[in-house]
C-alpha cells in the first residue's frame, strides 16, 4: 500500500466511547470489584534479599478464628505433582510458581512467601504475624559485576549458562549467552581511520503503573471460576493459572478489568493464582490488592544492563564496524530481554560488519518484567550515546552521519532477515527540517538526539461483529484497552462498513465470550487486532451485499458496496446498512462477521527524538527545555493517541535518564520503593512534548499500520544522556544523569 | 531454490550460514532440514518465529515461500 | 468500637460507620461503594485519590473517615451533572488527555479545584498546580492542553 488512500473516519480525532465512564468514575479497575462474601487475602514477604527457607510454619494461623485460608508453593498441584515434575514440566513454570510463592529459597526481598486470607483486609494483614518462617541467611547479590564474580555467591546452584560455545560444566549466575554476527568485524575495525569504545550503565526502573496489581477470584467447582484482574492479557493469565493448577482453560474465566497502565509490567501473573487458591481453601471470593510498596518490591521492574560499544568509521562518515557487549540484569530468575537488546542495538545502521554479544546475568532483585520495548532502551542507549560521540569526533552532523548509515529497505539485520519498507530515513529528514532543530540552542542549554527502532509484532486476535435490526452494533474484540484502543477499532470497522464510528460499541470480551487473543503488547493490538476488525467487518460487507441482492432478486455480483450503502448494479436501487440490517429476519435472520487471525508482517517503527536540556552548575539539576519526538506510524489510525503514545514512551525514557532507579541498601533492601522517593516525571517537571508523525505505510497492514506504542520510549535515554553531555561539556556514561551524578561530573577535573 | 540463512548456534551446528532448499513450504522445509541435519534440534525450531523475506511469521506452520525467497528462524519477540 | 460520621458527599447528606484508624479513601471505595476515586499510592504521592474537602484539594488516603464528619465532600462522582459531562471532563476527551484513565479521576477533581482558585492560569502554574498528580501514560502534554482549553472555555461562559 503505497499511494495516499482517502479515508473517511481514519485519521480523524473522535472521542473514545469508553471516555465518558473515564471521565466520570464510573469504570471499573481492578481494585474496584466486590462480592457478596467476599474475603480479602494478604501475602506474608521476605524480609531477606537472599536467603535459605528451613521451614515455613503456619500453626499458629491455621489455629486462628480470624485466618479463613492459608496459601504456600505446596499448594501449587502441578509443580508438586512428581508425575509431572519428573516429566515435560517447563522450567519457566517452576519459576513462574517460585516467584508467585518461593518454595525452598527467597530471591529477593519482598519475595512472597505465604498468604493468608480473612474477613478483612486489616485481619488479613495482621494475621501474617501468626506464620513463622526460619531463614537461613546468605549474602546477596546485587549487581551485575557482583553476579558474574569469580567466587559469586549462586542464586540457583543448578543454573548453567546456556548459549556458550562449549557447554557449561559449572553453575553459574549467568543464565544465558547470545551472539549476532555479520560480516568480518575484525576486517571492519581494520578500515576504520577513528575508533571509540565506551561503557555505559542504566538502573533498575520500574514501568510504574499508577494503578497497583489487583483481583478478585471466585472458585467455583461447578462453573467456571471467575478471575477479575487488570492485565494485558487474560487469555494468557488463564493459561498460566491452568497450568499451575492443573485445570482445564474451560473451568477458568478471567474477566480483564479496566486497566490503569500496564507498559508490559501487567503481562504476568502475581496474585492471581494465590487468590485462586485462598477462595478454593476458604469457599468464598478473595479480593487481593498490592500496595505501592509491594508493586516496587516484588513486580516489575526493568533491567538494569551494563553496555560496551566498539565503533570504527572512516572520516568521511561511513560506519565501519559495530560491536557490542551487552549484559541484562534479569532479577531473581532468568530471563531478561537480553535476546532483543542484541538485536536491536544497531538496527537503526546499515553496517557491514558487526557483532554482538549478550548476557543474562540473575541477581537478588525482582524477577523483571517487560517494560516498553523490551530490551531496547538499554542497548540503544549505549550505542546512540556512542553514534553521537562519534559524529563529534568526526567533526559531522549526527543527523547527517545517520542519514549516512541508516537502515533501510533491504538493509541486512544482525539478527536476519532484511529489512522491508522502513521510516528511518524519513524520521531523520523530518527531524533535521524541523522547527527544534533549526532552532538556536541557548546558552547553559545542551542539545541531544537519538535513533530507536523496535520490531513490533502481529499475533493471534479474534473479533465478532453483530449487527443489530437498527443497524447499530457491536464489535467484541479480546484486546484489554490500555490506551484508547477501541476508539482505533471502532473507526476500523466504521471505515470498512460506512457507517458512523459512534454507531458501533467495542466491548473487550472476558475468555469465554470471544476466542483467544494474544496479550496487549508488542505494539500489536491497533495492528493485530485492528487487522482482525477490518476483516470481520469485510465479511459483515459481503454478507450485506448478498442480502441486499435477496431482497431485490439479483446476484452478488450485481451488488455494490460503498460508504455504507449496498447499491444494485442492475437497477436504480440502493439499501443502507440500516435498511438491509432492519429486513435481515427475511433474508437469513440477523448479520455477524467473525475473523480468527494470526496476524504476519507487523512493520518496525522506526523514531528520532530531540531533547533540549538546560543544566544549574551549581546543582547538577536538570531541565529539559523542549522535547520532540518523530515518528513512523505507518498510518496513525487516530493521531491523538498515536501522539500520545510518542509522548507518554518519551515521558517515561525522560524519566529513565533523568530521575529514576532502584536505591538499594548493602542488605539488597530497596530504600526507595514509594512515588516520593522513586520520582517519576511529574507535570512541573516537563515542558510540551511536541510530536511529528511520519507515515510510511506498513505494506502487509490493509490501512498501513505500524504499531507505534513501544519505540517511542527507546530514543529519549541518548537523546537526554547526549543533552546533558552537551549542556556541561563532560561525557556522560550513567543514568539516570540525577542532580548528584550530573554535579560530579560538573566537578570532576577535565 | 530458496535460501535458508543460518545465525548463531543454528551457524556454528550447520557448519554453514545458509542452505539451498528445494521446498517452498515451511512443513517441507523442515522435513528436508531433517534430512540434511539430523542433529538439529527441531522443536527449538519450531518455538522460534520464521521470517519470509523480511515477513515476520510468528506461527509459520501454514506458511508457504516462493523459489527464490530468503528465509530465516529468529527468536519470537517478547512484549511490552 | 466503630465512629458514626455524618456528612456531605457531593450536596447528598450522607452517614457511614468506620474504624477510626479507616481513611476517608477506604471509607469512600469499601464502605460507601465509591470507587470512582482511585488508590494509587496510599501515602499522598500520587494523587489519584483527590477529592475536595471543605473546599480544599486534599489526598483521601491522608485524611481519616471520622474527619468527615460535619464536613462537605466533593468527589469525581460529583463533577457530572448526570449525564451532562462537566466542561473539564469535555475537555479531557476531546483532547484525548487520558490513555488508561487511572489517574483521571484526580486529575479531574483537581483540575476542577485549580480553576476554582485561579480561572486564568498560566501553563506554568497549572503544570505546578497538578504536580501531584501522577499520571505515567501521557507524558501531560494533553491533559496540560485540556486544562488550558478548559479554562478558557469556562471563562467565556462565566
Amino acid at each position: 500500500m503505497s499511494e495516499a488512500r482517502a479515508f473517511k473516519h481514519i485519521g480523524q480525532r473522535t472521542i473514545r466511547p469508553d471516555g465518558f465512564d473515564k471521565v466520570t468514575g464510573k469504570a471499573n479497575y481492578g481494585a474496584d470489584l466486590a462480592l457478596p462474601g467476599m474475603i480479602w487475602g494478604a501475602i506474608l514477604r521476605s524480609p531477606h534479599a537472599h536467603a535459605n527457607i528451613r521451614s515455613i510454619n503456619t500453626e499458629r494461623a491455621e489455629a486462628s478464628s480470624d485466618v479463613l485460608a492459608i496459601a504456600t508453593f505446596q499448594d501449587f498441584p502441578s509443580v508438586n505433582d512428581a508425575a509431572s515434575a519428573a516429566g515435560t514440566l517447563r522450567k519457566d513454570l517452576i519459576d513462574t510458581a517460585q516467584n508467585i510463592l518461593a518454595q525452598d529459597k527467597v530471591l529477593y526481598h519482598g519475595h512472597a512467601v505465604a498468604a493468608v486470607a480473612a474477613r478483612t483486609e486489616a485481619a488479613a494483614e495482621a494475621a501474617l504475624a501468626l506464620i513463622d518462617v526460619d531463614y537461613e541467611v546468605l549474602s546477596p547479590v546485587l549487581s551485575i559485576d557482583a553476579a558474574i564474580a569469580e567466587d559469586a555467591p549462586l542464586l540457583h546452584p543448578q543454573l548453567k549458562t546456556e548459549g556458550l560455545v562449549e557447554p557449561a560444566d559449572s553453575p553459574s549466575n549467568i543464565a544465558a549467552r547470545m551472539e549476532l554476527k555479520k560480516g568480518d568485524i575484525a576486517k571492519g575495525f581494520a578500515e576504520a581511520d577513528v575508533i571509540i569504545e565506551r561503557s555505559y550503565d542504566t538502573p533498575t526502573v520500574h514501568q510504574g503503573y499508577i494503578e497497583p496489581h489487583a483481583t478478585v477470584v471466585n472458585f467455583d467447582h461447578n462453573a467456571p471460576s471467575m478471575i477479575w484482574c487488570p492485565t494485558q492479557g487474560h487469555f494468557d493469565v488463564r493459561a498460566r493459572i491452568a497450568q499451575l493448577m492443573n485445570m482445564e482453560l474451560g473451568q477458568l474465566k478471567v474477566v480483564a478489568s479496566e486497566i490503569g497502565g500496564g507498559f508490559g509490567g501487567k503481562t504476568t501473573v502475581y496474585l492471581e493464582p494465590v487468590a485462586l487458591i485462598l477462595s478454593k481453601k476458604a469457599g468464598r471470593p478473595v479480593k487481593m490488592v498490592m500496595n505501592r510498596e509491594d508493586v516496587f518490591r516484588a513486580s516489575g521492574p526493568a533491567s538494569a544492563s551494563q553496555s560496551t560499544i566498539k565503533l570504527g568509521a572512516k572520516m568521511d562518515g561511513t560506519i565501519t564496524a559495530m560491536q557490542a557487549t551487552l549484559h541484562y540484569e534479569a532479577g531473581a530468575f532468568k530471563g531478561s530481554p537480553m535476546g532483543p537488546g542484541c538485536m536491536t542495538v544497531f538496527t537503526p545502521y546499515d553496517v557491514e560488519h558487526m557483532y554482538v554479544e549478550g548476557f543474562d546475568v540473575v541477581v537478588n532483585k525482582p524477577k523483571v518484567a517487560a517494560y516498553r520495548a523490551p530490551g531496547a532502551p538499554q542497548s540503544e542507549f549505549a550505542a546512540e550515546m556512542a553514534v553521537n560521540e562519534l559524529a563529534a569526533k568526526i567533526g559531522i552532523d549526527p543527523i547527517d552521519l545517520r542519514l549516512k548509515n541508516a537502515a533501510r529497505e533491504g538493509t541486512q539485520t544482525i539478527y536476519g532477515p532484511k529489512l522491508k519498507v522502513v521510516g528511518l530515513e524519513a524520521c531523520l529528514k523530518a527531524a533535521q527540517q524541523s522547527e527544534h532543530y533549526q532552532s538556536p540552542i541557548a546558552d547553559g542549554v545542551g542539545r541531544g538526539l537519538s535513533a530507536g527502532f523496535w520490531f513490533n509484532i502481529g499475533g493471534q486476535s479474534s473479533v465478532i461483529i453483530n449487527l443489530n435490526p437498527d443497524g447499530t452494533g457491536s464489535i467484541i474484540e479480546g484486546s484489554p484497552d490500555i490506551g484508547g484502543s477501541r476508539a482505533s477499532m471502532q473507526m476500523m470497522a466504521a471505515e470498512v462498513l460506512g457507517i458512523a464510528p459512534g454507531k458501533l460499541n467495542p466491548i473487550v470480551a472476558d475468555t469465554e465470550h470471544v476466542a483467544y487473543n494474544q496479550t496487549t503488547g508488542g505494539s500489536r493490538t491497533t495492528f493485530a487486532t485492528g487487522m482482525a476488525v477490518i476483516e470481520a467487518a469485510e465479511s459483515v460487507v459481503s454478507q450485506l451485499k448478498e442480502r441486499a441482492a435477496a431482497l431485490w432478486n439479483v446476484t452478488t455480483e450485481q451488488v455494490d458496496f460503498v460508504d455504507g450503502v449496498a447499491l444494485n448494479l442492475a437497477g436504480e436501487d440502493s439499501l443502507t446498512l440500516a435498511q438491509i440490517c432492519a429486513a435481515a429476519e427475511k433474508t437469513g435472520g440477523q448479520i455477524s462477521g467473525t475473523a480468527n487471525i494470526n496476524a504476519r508482517g507487523a512493520g518496525p517503527s522506526f523514531a528520532v527524538h530531540l531533547c533540549d536540556i538546560k543544566v544549574d552548575p551549581e546543582t547538577g539539576k536538570t531541565d529539559v527545555v523542549r522535547y520532540t519526538a518523530i515518528q513512523d506510524a505507518g498510518k496513525a489510525i487516530h493521531p491523538s493517541y498515536v501522539e500520545g503514545q510518542f509522548q507518554g514512551g518519551a515521558v517515561q525514557g525522560i524519566g529513565w535518564a533523568l530521575n529514576e532507579e532502584y536505591v538499594y541498601n548493602e542488605s539488597g533492601v530497596m530504600e526507595n520503593a514509594g512515588f516520593l522517593d522513586y520520582r517519576i516525571p511529574l507535570a512541573s517537571d516537563l515542558p510540551a512534548i511536541e510530536t511529528i508523525i511520519v507515515e510510511v505505510p506498513n505494506s502487509f497492514h490493509p490501512f498501513g499500520v505500524r504499531g507505534v506504542g513501544e519505540t517511542g520510549i527507546v530514543p529519549p535515554l541518548a537523546a537526554v544522556g547526549t543533552a546533558v553531555a552537551d549542556a556541561i561539556q563532560k561525557p556522560v556514561s550513567s543514568l539516570p544523569c540525577s542532580p548528584p551524578k550530573v554535579l560530579e561530573l560538573i566537578m570532576a577535573e577535565s | 531454490m530458496a535460501t535458508l540463512k543460518l545465525s548463531g548456534a543454528l551457524a556454528a551446528m550447520a557448519g554453514c550460514e545458509e542452505i539451498e532448499v528445494s521446498a517452498t513450504a515451511y512443513r517441507g522445509l523442515l522435513q528436508e532440514i531433517d534430512s540434511i541435519l539430523p542433529e538439529w534440534d527441531r522443536a527449538k525450531i519450531e518455538s522460534m518465529a520464521f521470517v519470509i523475506d523480511g515477513e515476520i511469521v510468528d506461527e509459520p506452520f501454514l506458511a508457504t515461500f516462493e523459489r527464490d525467497s530468503e528465509l530465516h528462524f529468529i527468536e519470537k519477540i517478547a512484549a511490552g | 468500637m466503630k465512629a458514626h460520621v455524618t456528612t456531605r458527599i457531593n450536596q447528598e447528606s450522607v452517614e457511614f460507620l468506620c474504624e477510626p484508624s479507616e481513611t476517608l479513601l477506604r471509607v469512600l471505595r469499601d464502605n460507601l461503594g465509591m470507587t470512582g476515586t482511585k488508590e494509587g499510592c496510599g501515602s499522598g504521592d500520587c494523587g489519584a485519590c483527590s477529592v475536595v474537602l471543605d473546599g480544599e484539594l486534599v489526598c483521601s488516603c491522608l485524611v481519616l473517615g471520622v474527619e468527615a464528619q460535619g464536613a462537605s465532600i466533593e468527589t469525581v462522582e460529583g463533577v457530572a451533572a448526570s449525564d451532562e459531562l462537566h466542561v473539564i471532563q469535555q475537555k479531557f476527551l476531546e483532547h484525548a488527555a487520558l490513555q488508561c484513565g487511572v489517574c483521571t479521576p484526580g486529575l479531574i477533581v483537581a483540575t476542577k479545584a485549580l480553576l476554582a482558585e485561579n480561572p486564568s492560569p498560566t501553563e506554568a502554574e497549572a503544570r505546578y498546580y497538578l504536580a501531584g498528580n501522577l499520571c505515567r501514560c501521557t507524558g501531560y502534554d494533553k491533559i496540560i492542553k485540556a486544562v488550558m482549553d478548559s479554562a478558557a472555555t469556562m471563562r467565556e461562559g462565566a
